[in-house]
């Protein structure tokens, strides 16, 4: 390997792998003072309208109105605040696999619960077992 | 890059490379953060769907107002947190420190709220495995306990990360004080505002799942005290 | 093996630096990985004692030695020792530390204070468990499962879980570290599809470590808390759900087994590759099911929760999810398979092992499939059954493994061969011992004989006392590495190469200078490029001759000239 330079593809003589050599990637990493402000002033209407719909009886509406609100918020952050919108692949591939293990954690978990009632429904699985039968 | 103050380690190439690895490596962390807390956001999910009345009722007991109050907070300090790393960035060591300072006035502030809450809390005996006494439902006392479990143990990491984060701050401040920082080398404070920001993400989730699920309620809904 | 003529490099990374200090304080991946190796050394004997015990008690049906109390605090210090401070840390703390910089061609990993940090952080972990053993145990079972671990027991269950938050974080940190450091330290050149397949399972294993062990931590804290402060978050009496808990814990502890043993299929990698002079078969698919594996495998881990009250579509959900796991885990015995075929095998002792580690490994998988077909799994859940089928995959397949790539990798790390008779007798005693203690339980476990009881039923003695005496065999087979392991150090033949494998761990120093690499490689070829027609192997030319040994020189010479 390393002795026999002999062989033809040898491009980037000095630099890592991980690193092409074509730096594009230098660009500016933070964002501008009026990009930033407007962040501000839509993560405060954000909250001053969690507040504002968390007042009102939505029913079983409240609490997806309220998460889709902090997830709004939370985007916001993650793409200006922590530059994921400037950022490399790698950077977003770390971002979108943690919540993609969460939403597995989230969504298998509930697959238990949300089935449990329906698990008792079964009359075969609860009249013919003599020991589930007395539970 | 021969920078005075770029030191780069010597198992490195280059500054990107340093640079990126430390990019990804914190962002890595922060992964492992969103599942330490997913958990129990998991575990709250799974509270809610079995105890929904508790919660609600339970929830009526929190101040909303001081909960949003410190969700401001915590949005300023990630503003001020932003304007810090591009001070950093374009080599403004005056910017970098007041905006730090900044940063850590409402980090500080968003703690002191937390402690009027929390001795609140514990003067009305809603703190679980100190001295809970629950005076509502009888059929909610479960269900609101483990709220107020929840509620503190998710809270009270959250403070831990603030406080650490707090931590780190200082010590920023200190090396930016020194001079170690400029538009080649200020890595540990973006990776610093990284983790800042990570910190406030967390409480955009909690403040509406813990404070305000009982804001509907008539006054006194939870039927309380 | 093959005969060399070389003498130890003058300055390496062992001698550069003397001291204690030079040790503790070390940032040199290579030393880090040996102070690994020695920690989690301590760890394999001792919870290979409490199995000792575990088996000495199960040689007779009634309670002749220990009292149930006593038993289960056995069991559980056997489980949570060999799973937390053994299997989880072994490969990628020892050879994954030693051998990732090497095998990319750089000088150490991304972060290397931080890789220190997490030795330390293993180590506090381990005293805490270690301050268990003395001051009298914990006897909840390896699996915490509540409300017995919060409510009920009497032991040391937080100081135990505290242990295991710990050991997970250093965990977190080793992975976190690879990860960066196979993206970003690679040499010029080395691309993704050239890097060797040992570097691709760590990945797919420091992907898992990232991902699934912060909720381990936190379930552990959780239970720390519920104990001390009386709070009811796992109780059912204050409305707690244990259930809940099980679903924390495994969707930790699934993932946390091919944490396990993805290092092991790619330490097999390496070494069907060495010993067969071949590429390995379907490299590409090899890979790529490693990260499949890491995966598939956050989504199967309510196979554990059949019978607990889990719901029924649920498991059935789970239970087609599992059948998914295996795919990937085939594809990779089927193109080690092919790799072997017509290739020019050499039965060294890490081949050795690495052909145990084959049957094994499938035998291992395929008994899982069964206990994740639920109906099945009703009638096997908590019996001996379940205990072969992991014993077969995590000391049969993982530990297999770590010794396959202990010896393999051992000349690489100190320079000295280990003595290869003395090998190829404890790989067979391994391996017999190993049958003779495992294949018994899959037959009593199908009987019904529950796991975690002190006594059983008469007519399960038979094949008790079997499984017993497979296990005195077994410690035999562990023993006796660690004895001639050792002597190697000082009076082991000096060695370069001695399989003449390729790789660019092998292209430096045996052993390697402190820096690795006296000038920075440059890759120009896949990990595995052996001469295409076998006739060209040394080794094959060996094997005309009528002798695994060759005679020094022939073949072996004209590289260390090149390379040192
Ligand atoms: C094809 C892949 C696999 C499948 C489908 C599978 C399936 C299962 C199932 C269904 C169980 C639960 C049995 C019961 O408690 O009733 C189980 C237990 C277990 N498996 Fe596997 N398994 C697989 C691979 C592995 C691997 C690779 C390892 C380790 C490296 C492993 C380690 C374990 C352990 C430790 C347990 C027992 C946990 C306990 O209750 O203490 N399995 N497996
Ligand atoms: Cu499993």
């Amino acid at each position: 390997m390393a002795h026999e330079t002999t062989h033809e593809t040898i491009h980037e003589t000095t630099r890592p792998a991980g690193h092409p050599a074509n730096g594009s990637d230098h660009a500016h990493h933070s964002i501008s003072a009026t990009t930033c402000l407007m962040v501000f002033a839509a993560l405060v209407i954000g909250t001053v309208a969690t507040v504002w719909t968390a007042s009102m009886d939505l029913g079983a509406l409240n609490t997806p109105v309220a998460l889709a609100i902090a997830i709004g918020k939370a985007t916001l952050i993650i793409l200006y605040f922590m530059h994921v919108l400037y950022s490399k692949w790698l950077t977003r591939t770390v971002v979108i696999s943690s919540f993609f293990f969460l939403i597995i954690m989230f969504g298998l978990t509930f697959a238990d619960y949300f089935t449990r009632e329906k698990t008792r429904e079964i009359p075969s699985l609860y009249s013919s077992d003599p020991i589930l039968k007395q539970q | 890059m021969s920078n005075a103050h770029s030191p780069v380690a010597h198992h490195f190439y280059t500054v990107e490379q340093q640079k990126d690895s430390a990019t990804i490596g914190m962002w890595l962390f922060l992964a492992t953060e969103i599942l330490l807390f997913g958990a129990l956001f998991t575990a709250y999910a799974v509270y809610r769907y079995r105890f929904p009345d508790a919660f609600m009722v339970a929830s009526s007991r929190m101040d909303w107002k001081m909960g949003g109050l410190n969700t401001l907070f915590l949005i300023i300090s990630s503003v001020t947190m932003v304007f810090a790393v591009s001070s950093a960035e374009k080599g403004r060591r005056g910017g970098l420190l007041g905006f730090l300072a900044a940063t850590g006035f409402f980090g500080t502030l968003f703690l002191v709220v937390k402690y009027f809450e929390y001795m609140h809390h514990y003067h009305d005996r809603d703190v679980p495995g100190l001295n809970f006494h629950w005076t509502g439902a009888p059929e909610l006392a479960n269900g609101a306990q483990m709220f107020f479990f929840l509620y503190f143990f998710m809270t009270g990491l959250h403070a831990l990360h603030m406080l650490v984060g707090l931590g780190l701050l200082i010590w920023i401040f200190i090396t930016a004080y020194q001079g170690k920082y400029s538009p080649e080398y200020y890595n540990p404070v973006e990776m610093f505002g990284l983790y800042w920001h990570f910190v406030d993400l967390v409480w955009i989730f909690l403040f509406p799942l813990l404070y305000l699920l009982g804001a509907h309620l008539p006054p006194g809904g939870g039927g309380h005290h | 093996m093959i005969e060399e003529n070389v003498s130890l490099p003058r300055i390496h990374y062992l001698n550069s630096h003397y001291g204690w200090k030079s040790w503790l304080f070390t940032t040199d991946h290579k030393r880090i990985g040996l102070l690994y190796m020695i920690s989690i050394t301590l760890m394999f004997f001792l919870g290979g004692f409490f199995a000792l015990l575990i088996r000495l008690e199960l040689l007779t049906p009634q309670a002749d030695m220990f009292n149930a109390d006593t038993y289960n605090k056995f069991f559980t210090l056997h489980g949570v020792i060999l799973i937390f401070f053994f299997l989880v840390p072994s490969i990628p703390g020892t050879l994954g530390n030693f051998l990732i910089p090497l095998m990319i061609g750089a000088k150490d990993v991304a972060f290397p204070k931080l890789n220190l940090l997490s030795w330390y952080i293993f180590v506090i972990g381990s005293l805490f468990t270690l301050w268990v053993v003395a001051v009298g145990g914990i006897d909840t079972g390896w699996t915490f499962y509540t409300p017995y671990s919060t409510t009920f027991a009497n032991t040391h269950v937080i100081a135990a879980t505290l242990g295991v938050f710990f050991t997970g974080f250093s965990s977190i940190l080793t992975g976190l570290n690879f990860i960066v450091t196979i993206h970003k330290m690679r040499a010029p050149g080395l691309t993704w599809f050239r890097l060797p397949l040992f570097i691709w399972s760590l990945y797919a294993t420091s992907i898992i470590q990232v991902l699934a062990t912060p909720v381990l931590g936190i379930t552990m804290v959780l239970i720390a808390v519920e104990r001390f402060a009386k709070v009811g978050i796992f109780d059912p009496a204050l409305g707690g759900d244990p259930v809940l808990f099980q679903h924390m814990f495994w969707f930790y502890s699934h993932p946390a087994v091919y944490i396990m043993i993805l290092p092991s299929l790619g330490v097999v990698s390496e070494l069907i590759s060495a010993f067969t002079w071949k590429r390995v078969f379907g490299y590409k698919f090899v890979a790529i099911s490693s990260l499949m594996i890491a995966i598939f495998s956050f989504i199967v881990w309510g196979h554990h929760m059949y019978v607990s009250s889990m719901s029924i579509y649920a498991g059935m959900l789970f239970s087609i999810l599992s059948y998914l796991v295996a795919v990937p885990s085939a594809v990779k015995v089927f193109n080690w398979t092919a790799t072997l075929y017509k290739g020019s095998v050499s039965y060294d002792t890490p081949m050795l092992y690495a052909l145990g580690f084959i049957g094994l490994f499938t035998i291992g998988g395929l008994t899982g499939l069964f206990l994740a077909s639920m109906g099945l799994d009703r009638h096997l859940h908590d019996t001996y059954f379940v205990i072969a089928h992991f014993h077969l995959i995590m000391v049969g397949g993982a530990v297999m493994g770590y010794f396959g790539g202990l010896h393999y990798w051992w000349p690489k790390m100190f320079g000295r061969m280990y003595p290869e008779w003395w090998g190829r007798l404890s790989a067979l005693i391994v391996f017999v011992g190993f049958n003779l203690s495992f294949f018994p339980q899959f037959i009593i476990g199908y009987l019904g004989m529950p796991r975690r009881y002190h006594v059983y039923a008469p007519e399960f003695q038979v094949l008790n006392v079997m499984s017993t005496a497979g296990s005195s065999i077994l410690g035999v087979g562990y023993l006796l590495p660690l004895v001639y392991l050792i002597w190697s150090l000082r009076y082991g033949k000096v060695a370069a190469n001695p399989w003449k494998a390729k790789g660019l761990e092998w292209e430096t120093a045996s052993p390697p200078p402190p820096e690795n690499f006296l000038e920075q490689p440059i890759v120009t070829e896949e990990a595995y490029n052996y001469p295409t027609r076998p006739a060209h192997s040394p080794r094959h030319a060996g094997k005309l001759t009528g002798g695994l040994a060759q005679p020094a020189g022939a073949t072996g010479k004209g590289r260390e000239a090149e390379v040192v």
